[in-house]
């Protein structure tokens, strides 16, 4: 960040027309044959936005392959062919309006967590990728934390709050020396994880039931701490890649997204492009503050709560078209950077959703999604209501199809019904 | 790499044994799964996965059957024998301990393991805070205690590793065996950092901040660090400048300049800091005048100038003032020759460490010794290491427990060549154990160093100290008079603090206002943010707490009260008269006014609002959740929400009625809606209306536990009229926040028998709490 002149000296230019480096020259451990037979791997990004989508400025009015854009899907139609709009999706067992937000990724209410069905699809990638890459999967949200990413013990994962903050822990290399001290960290750390799982396993044969599934807990994350620690320090000695990424332009608030945003996907295309990592999180924010955009003059979350009254719809169109237009510029990008085998479009899930549909309805029904690349065979405006049953189809058999295509063996995310590989695939 | 997907995949076991629930399940078939099923699985629930159903819907199920609530009015109902004998069954199985004790390993949460890590190392001292970096606890419902909701994951873990080594050396750092000197050092004034470098200024003689906000300045790394943390005077010589300089005006348009100091620090990454006001002063234009103010530094934290009342953008402030001509382009000087008014600092010294303890205070508690200790002599490492497992582990040291912390010990030495910094790296280890980041509390009743942990996470959220370390370790803490006289030493320590904020912040849901707030933009409630009503709420509804809880008042009042707290702004808002100023005063409410007791708190109308409308249904379900202690279920699947109309035809009112024409919606609306909608009486932000914005008259009258009432005092006395039902459920939630889990049948049993002693003594808050903790609440797992 300080040194943006330094940063500026570029390898891979953000702009994706070409790319000088081998792809995926940094991967450590894994020689040239073997990459090769591993396939071409997979990416997912999920982008959510926090307060809905006005569902009458948002979804089309036909569906199937050809369909009259929505105002808000305009942007996007230059994809056409390249990306399926879902109506009728929705988590069946969410119903908690503005906390549905939390539960975009999973479908689950963290109730007692403990496990059970409460990981989000982003780390069910991130783990069955592990340290493959430097970092399992990176988050950053926009004007406030967005919230729906779990781990599989219900811990919240924690989201970078600027491109500036992403851009320093996934490109800018530690001193020297704090490279050292981290090295002989890890191997203490790895030491002290050997001594206090002993010291918890001397308990185990000490406790009942409910008490052992606790100390399971510990033991787990003992055991996963461990692994953690190998996977970072693997990567240790490698240098993070070197990207070009302007780091003097400036944003002058947290609501000039008109900055923000594209400073935010040039990072996630800059991240994907160097396999900085190949699972990722992006959220627009729910707030009350006025979103520095041509037109807004209101605080979102007042504009979200329109009543049905045009002038609110209409600023709230431009905050929307406005998520359609990153995106699609995003994609485009995404097209333009080559691969061994095509381009990095057809290797990447491209999601985006909300946890909310009609937030002047606080819905949690109908939610709007879009998913975009990852090599699908995509089908334009896809009605997913269920005939069999008449009822809207679980976002989680979404997920369910976006990890098999990720490489998870996995019948059913969470508590999915099914998948949508009929549909996509 | 190999994360378990196996651990979620894995159901976990039912909390009935198999053959326990075939018992139950004809029942359940007959009478519910046609609803709770995979048909329906109304409420978002169902009976036929004996797995699913955990002990809160068990307690649930048994609840309703025996009420007689479900099955529905209009469904076939069970006979009486067949109801009575299923009531038995369940009840049976909910209050055998083998059944249903839920876990009696409970992970401190981040605000006790920050108070525990404090005591245990004697880190009180200056701004240092050993759970800065931790995950936060997500807690869905109910207290920061629970232990169900306290989960761990390897991040978590790696993060209590690096927390514990960070405090560690907070607390062990000595520079050298002998006790640093006092000195005075003074900062280069050329080599400041910080601020905006448009709008700073450093050379040799002065440095000079011309940008407010958030811009601080600071000595360079090379220079700020102080040698040991402990008690500096920092003394500033400092002046205003430049005050009409420029070709605008800029703030402060009138006035002094005002300058403020503070403690501040940088991690590594540059991404975390903290920042910590001290002390404001008003400055004499071009005369410098020097400042002196003594406080405690921590290693790692300095001190740093910020400019209090100057711009925070003065560079829009020119390109704005270039726009409405009221300048030239030309003679706008931007940039670094802008010459806006600044604060020019002469001298910047730190003086100290003064009165230094030594070995200083976090050494000799972490150690838990009066002189620095001579650690190449084994029979010392071992005392001190078995000292601070003792203390840490908060129980004696079992013979097992020692030996592979010593061995550790002699390794980190062989590694590192030190002791000290082995004995650092082994007490990090002690802070990652499972011993030390759980608190264990066996079957049945409590021993006495469980006992002692119980009662001081309670009241604490802190461990124990020494004097209740020793009565456990005698057991003397088992004697009932013993007991009571720790009580009341406990509860009169300032450390019980702790107890009343955190309570009440999280009873109240005081932490959550701010998370939904007005439109900035929207004149309507620019006093919410010109007003700061936010942190002026959210202390009325605390000192208001205190205040019953200190002086020992009917917990009645938290219904209806005939005063309350307020400062200026809060007096504004909701009409009362005020002499004070900015602090919070205790004054006596009018016999006209209707903000006595928590419903006329202008917190719980903001946290129960969204930032842009009232919510009559959520209001209403307050009342009944917290002041009545009967939750409604959440609504029904089926039923879409209700759209407010904001073209303004409908009111909220007739909407509701229309909506309660559904029989599903009835039952609870019928309840929830009349308290939320007298309740309209107030705006987002608390103040009174009589109409909405549409013009339309707000009716305030409705029937409430069967009783007319025509406005909110009215509703207030028939909330009063059913105290024991507020009480009873005031007493469940102190019981569920000491215990760190949900009460069972057994539990509620107690707390039906402590409602009846509290009834004798007009429900006082001590003696609420007294019975509490003398009750078998406390003393049994």
């Amino acid at each position: 960040m300080r040194n943006g002149d330094q940063s500026r000296r570029a390898f891979l230019r953000a702009s994706g027309v070409s790319i000088a480096l081998p792809f995926m020259s940094s991967l450590p451990g894994f020689s040239q044959t073997q990459r090769k037979s591993a396939g071409s791997p997979k990416r997912m990004v999920l982008i959510s936005t926090g307060l809905g989508m006005h569902p009458g400025s948002f979804f089309p009015r036909q569906f199937g392959e050809k369909f009259t854009p929505s105002p808000v899907l305009e942007p996007l139609m230059e994809h056409a062919g390249d990306f399926t709009v879902f109506s009728h999706m929705d988590h069946p067992s969410i119903f908690t309006k503005h906390g549905g937000i939390k539960s975009l990724y999973n479908g689950s209410i963290i109730r007692k967590s403990a496990g059970k069905r409460i990981v989000s699809v982003d780390q069910v990638a991130a783990s069955h990728g592990g340290y493959t890459t430097r970092f399992p999967s990176a988050h950053i949200s926009l004007g406030g934390g967005n919230g729906g990413s779990w781990t599989a013990s219900g811990i919240k994962v924690r989201e970078e709050g600027s491109p500036h903050n992403l851009f320093q822990k996934m490109f800018v290399n530690d001193s020297e020396a704090a490279k050292k001290k981290r090295a002989a960290e890890i191997d203490h750390q790895a030491s002290i994880l050997d001594l206090v799982r002993d010291q918890a396993k001397g308990l185990e044969r000490k406790v009942n039931h409910a008490d052992k599934e606790k100390l399971e807990e510990y033991l787990t994350a003992v055991r996963e701490a461990e692994e953690r620690l190998q996977g970072i320090k693997k990567w240790q000695a490698t240098d993070k890649s070197e990207v070009d990424f302007d780091t003097s332009i400036r944003a002058h608030g947290g609501m000039d997204y008109g900055t923000l945003s594209p400073l935010m996907f040039d990072l996630l295309f800059l991240a994907l492009q160097s396999d900085t990592t190949r699972v990722l999180t992006a959220g627009y924010g729910m707030h009350n503050k006025v979103i520095e955009l041509d037109g807004v003059s209101r605080g979102y979350h007042s504009l979200s709560h329109h009543g049905n009254r045009t002038d609110q719809i209409s600023e709230l169109r431009i905050i929307e078209t406005f998520y359609m237009k990153e995106m699609s510029r995003f994609i485009a990008k995404l097209k333009d950077a080559q691969t061994s085998g095509s381009n990095l479009f057809d290797d990447t899930m491209v999601f985006f959703g909300s946890g909310l549909s009609d937030a002047t309805r606080h819905s949690n029904r109908n939610l709007p999604i879009v998913l975009a690349g990852g090599g699908f065979k995509h089908k334009g405006h896809f009605d997913a209501m269920q005939k069999h049953n008449k009822r809207q189809t679980p976002l989680n058999n979404l997920y369910t199809t976006m990890l098999q295509n990720f490489g998870v063996q996995t019948e059913a995310f969470n508590d999915a019904t099914g998948d949508l590989n009929h549909i996509l695939t | 790499m190999r994360f378990p997907l196996i651990l979620f995949l894995l159901a976990s076991l039912p909390l009935v044994a198999n053959e326990d629930y075939a018992r139950i399940a004809p029942f359940l078939k007959d009478h519910c799964i046609k609803c709770h099923g995979p048909d329906k699985e109304k409420g978002g629930v169902r009976f036929d996965i004996a797995e699913d159903i955990d002990e809160a819907l068990w307690t649930d199920i048994h609840a309703q059957i025996e009420s007689g609530e479900m099955p529905p009015d209009d469904e076939p109902q069970p006979a009486k024998k067949d109801r009575e004998a299923i009531t038995k069954i369940i009840y049976a199985l909910l209050t055998d301990e083998k059944v249903t004790l839920s876990t009696g390993l409970r992970r401190l949460n981040k605000r006790e393991y920050r108070n525990t890590v404090r005591d245990l190392l004697g880190l009180h001292n200056g701004i240092f805070d050993p759970a800065l970096y931790l995950y936060d606890d997500e807690v869905d419902h109910g207290f920061d205690t629970n232990a169900e909701s306290l989960v761990i994951s390897d991040e978590l873990l790696m993060e209590y590793m690096k927390a514990a080594e960070i405090s560690l050396d907070a607390a062990l750092f000595i520079p050298s065996q002998e006790k640093p000197e006092n000195k005075s050092r003074s900062f280069d004034l050329s080599k400041m950092k910080g601020g905006d470098r448009r709008f700073t200024d450093f050379s040799k003689d002065s440095a000079i901040l011309r940008i407010g906000g958030s811009a601080i300045i600071y000595a360079s790394e090379s220079q700020r660090d102080v040698p040991i943390s402990g008690k500096y005077r920092i003394k500033v010589t400092a002046c205003g400048t430049d005050r009409d300089n420029y070709p605008i005006r800029f703030p402060p348009v009138s006035g002094p300049v005002k300058m403020n100091l503070g403690i501040t620090s940088r991690s590594s990454d540059g991404i975390f800091q903290q920042r910590k006001h001290l002390a404001s002063y008003d400055l004499k234009d071009e005369e410098p005048e020097t400042f002196e103010v003594e406080v405690w530094i921590s290693k790692g934290t300095f001190p740093y100038i910020a400019f209090q009342n100057g711009s925070s953008k003065p560079a829009s402030l020119t390109r704005a003032a270039i726009r409405r001509r009221q300048i030239k382009a030309k003679e706008a000087k931007t940039g670094h020759d802008y010459i806006g008014p600044g604060i020019k600092v002469t001298d910047f010294t730190v003086e100290g460490p003064l009165d230094l303890e030594w070995p200083p205070t976090s050494y000799a508690t972490t150690f838990w010794v009066n002189e620095i200790p001579d650690l190449e002599s084994a029979t010392v490492r071992r005392n001190i290491l078995k000292q601070f497992i003792w203390r840490a582990f908060r129980r004696p040291v079992e013979d097992r427990i020692l030996p592979p912390y010593l061995r550790y010990l002699e390794n980190r030495q062989k590694e590192t060549g030190d002791w000290q910094e082995a004995m650092l790296n082994t007490f990090t280890a002690v802070l990652s154990s499972h011993d030390f980041l759980y608190i264990y509390e066996g079957k049945g009743e409590l021993n006495a160093f469980e006992l002692v942990s119980r009662l001081s996470y309670f009241l604490w959220s802190s461990m124990p100290d020494i004097e209740l370390f020793k009565l456990a370790n005698s057991e003397d803490i088992l004697k009932e008079e013993v007991y009571l006289a720790q009580i009341k030493r406990m509860l009169a320590d300032p450390k019980a603090e702790a107890f009343k904020t955190s309570f009440a912040t999280q009873w109240l849901s005081l932490d959550l206002l701010g998370s939904m707030r007005p439109d900035i933009k929207n004149r309507k409630y620019k006093a919410y943010y010109r007003m700061d009503l936010e942190a002026a709420f959210r202390k009325e509804s605390q000192l208001f707490f205190n205040y019953i809880a200190n002086e020992n008042r009917s917990i009645r009042e938290f219904l209806d009260s005939d005063y309350t707290f307020v400062n200026k702004a809060l007096a504004e808002v909701y009409d009362l008269p005020f002499k004070g100023g900015n602090e919070h005063q205790l004054i006596k409410i009018p016999a006209d006014s209707d903000r006595g007791g928590l419903l006329g708190h202008g917190s719980i109308h903001a946290l129960t609002s969204n930032g842009v409308e009232t919510l009559p249904v959520t209001r209403g379900h307050w009342v009944l959740d917290e002041l009545l202690g009967s939750p409604p279920p959440p609504p029904p699947a089926e039923v879409p929400a209700i759209v407010p109309d904001l073209n303004g035809t409908t009111t909220v009112r007739e909407q509701l009625e229309k909506h309660r024409e559904d029989p599903s919606c009835m039952k609870c609306h019928v309840a929830m809606d009349p308290p939320g909608l007298a309740l309209e009486a107030y705006d987002i932000i608390g103040r009174h209306r009589t109409r909405y914005p549409n013009g339309k008259k707000i009716d305030t009258s409705g029937k409430f536990l069967g009783v007319g009432f025509r406005n909110i005092s009215e509703l207030k006395s028939i909330l009063v009229q059913h105290d024991e039902f507020f009480a009873k459920s005031f007493i469940t939630k102190i019981a569920e926040y000491a215990k760190g889990r949900n009460l069972n049948p057994r539990d509620l049993e107690i707390v039906d028998q402590i409602t009846q002693q509290a009834a004798k003594k007009d429900y006082r808050f001590q003696s609420i709490l007294a019975e509490i903790l003398r009750s078998d609440l406390m003393k049994h797992r």
